[in-house]
């Protein structure tokens, strides 16, 4: 299958899933955006400048409940229409905005799954206005693969720059955290210190060749896809890293698109 | 008459934007701030995949505050408990509360890091130096106090203050992993009126 219409509706299933369910997540903390709220809007709000574009984002960001409930509906209909479908340029847009609007509700920082949430509907967005042209829809799934992509090649050759990567010290020191490990694996890590290197070269290897799956036969594919949702769900049950399982799946459709345009296969 | 060229434009698009992710991954952070007027704003739009890299996050953060009343007695340290707790059970499928305690790491390191690279260590609070734990100084200085950061950490402790008698109140910042066998306070404020 190699219908690009079909391959953009399938990104904008597993996108579409991941709004709902983002949406949910953070309507049930929604008391931390409220008054007293860790992210109390009636701070946040004074990092704006006073200009006309931000008085209309203040204003948008204020009903940030709203924003969040707009978005789960939007990401249920994306789900249910075509990319094709007139509705979808009306969607697409405003679930684009939703993003924008938990980037800029969130003045540390954000979790790589909204970042790529924002990468994966942006591109969307390209593919719904020009819905008729087949360019640049090869374009934007080219984009859409490229970044899936480099979110895993990018993050292993990283870490490889890292001693405590290198070392394993960092698999320990995260597995000591309750924000994001897990006592049971920090005590295996400590029982038997050999799973350092092994658990951080597992890593590390995986991720830096994850971009191999260009070169392997449509038959193989599903190999590195499943070993890649199999690490996001690891990473959900022991790190409460869960949104990953939900988006980057988003961007497999794209990577087989690619795969099958490079036509190159060495297994 | 002329064809706009929007396949041209796409493609620069998506390549200005891959870029921006290459260039925002492999420096960690990019000075964008140092871009003229709104470009400084591209930051938000340009991923960053440095997952836990090169330094991996290797502490728990935890937000306490302590208050003053008007016969100058200081109350215990109390933690804001809900700020780094996650029900384990739930936590592999729905872990909502892994964005409450992003933010306050978030806040937490942009907070320490502004103070660790900070010249101006003047404006310590002498009043609470001597019960400040570990040592730790109070910040008081006007480029942290009216920090986005700092403000969110104190109206959030003071809106959570369960003290009735209270007059003023202080919050910390402490880290805390398996690692340790004590909790250690990074960033101690001084104390304001409520």
């Amino acid at each position: 299958m190699t219908n690009v219409y079909q391959l953009l509706d399938l990104v904008a299933l597993v996108s579409g899933i991941y709004a709902i369910y983002s949406s949910v997540e953070y309507l049930l903390i929604r008391e931390s955006f409220g008054d007293g709220g860790i992210l109390d809007w009636t701070i946040v709000r004074t990092s704006f400048d006073d200009t006309p574009v931000n008085r209309v984002f203040r204003a948008v960001l204020g009903r940030f409940s709203l924003v969040l409930l707009a978005r789960g509906v939007l990401g249920a209909s994306l789900i249910l229409v075509s990319l094709q479908s007139g509705v979808a340029k009306l969607i697409v847009p405003l679930l684009v905005l939703t993003d924008v609007c938990i980037m800029f509700r969130f003045p540390g920082g954000l979790s790589g799954a909204s970042e790529m949430s924002f990468v994966v509907n942006g591109s969307l967005l390209i593919a719904t206005l020009f819905a008729g042209n087949a360019r640049i829809l090869h374009v934007v799934l080219l984009f859409v693969a490229i970044q899936g992509l480099l979110a895993y090649a990018v993050a292993g050759v990283a870490k490889l720059a890292g001693g405590s990567w290198r070392s394993g010290d960092a698999v320990v020191k995260i597995f000591s955290t309750s924000s994001w490990g897990d006592d049971r694996i920090f005590a295996l890590l400590r029982r038997y210190p050999t799973l350092k290197p092994f658990g951080s070269w597992t890593v590390m290897t995986f991720e830096i060749l994850f971009p191999l799956v260009l070169f392997l036969d449509p038959p193989y594919l599903f190999a590195p896809f499943a070993v890649a949702v199999g690490f996001h769900l690891f990473n959900a049950v022991f790190m409460g890293i869960n949104g990953f399982l939900f988006i980057f799946p988003a961007t497999y459709p794209a990577i087989f698109y690619l795969n099958r345009t490079i036509d190159y296969s060495v297994l | 008459m002329i064809e706009f060229p929007l396949w041209e434009l796409t493609v620069v698009i998506f390549s200005l934007w891959t870029l921006g992710t290459l260039v925002s991954t492999a420096n960690g952070s990019v000075r964008y701030d140092l871009l003229p007027g709104k470009a400084s704003k591209i930051s938000h739009f340009t991923p960053n995949w440095n997952f836990f890299a090169p330094h991996p996050g290797e502490w728990d953060y935890h937000l306490l505050y302590r208050v003053k009343r008007p016969d100058e007695s200081i109350s215990d340290w109390t933690e804001l408990p809900e700020v780094t707790r996650t029900p384990r059970r739930l936590k592999w499928g729905f872990n909502p509360r892994v964005y409450r305690m992003k933010a306050i790491f978030d806040l937490g390191q942009a907070l320490t890091s502004s103070v660790a690279e900070s010249d101006d260590v003047s404006d310590v609070d002498p009043e609470t130096d001597a019960d400040a734990p570990h040592e730790l100084k109070a910040i008081e200085s006007k480029e942290h106090v009216l920090s986005t950061e700092y403000l969110l950490l104190l109206n959030h402790a003071r809106h959570n203050n369960e003290h009735d008698d209270a007059d003023a109140i202080q919050f910390m910042l402490m880290r805390s992993s398996l690692r340790n066998d004590e909790p250690e306070p990074i960033f101690v404020s001084g104390f304001h009126h409520l």
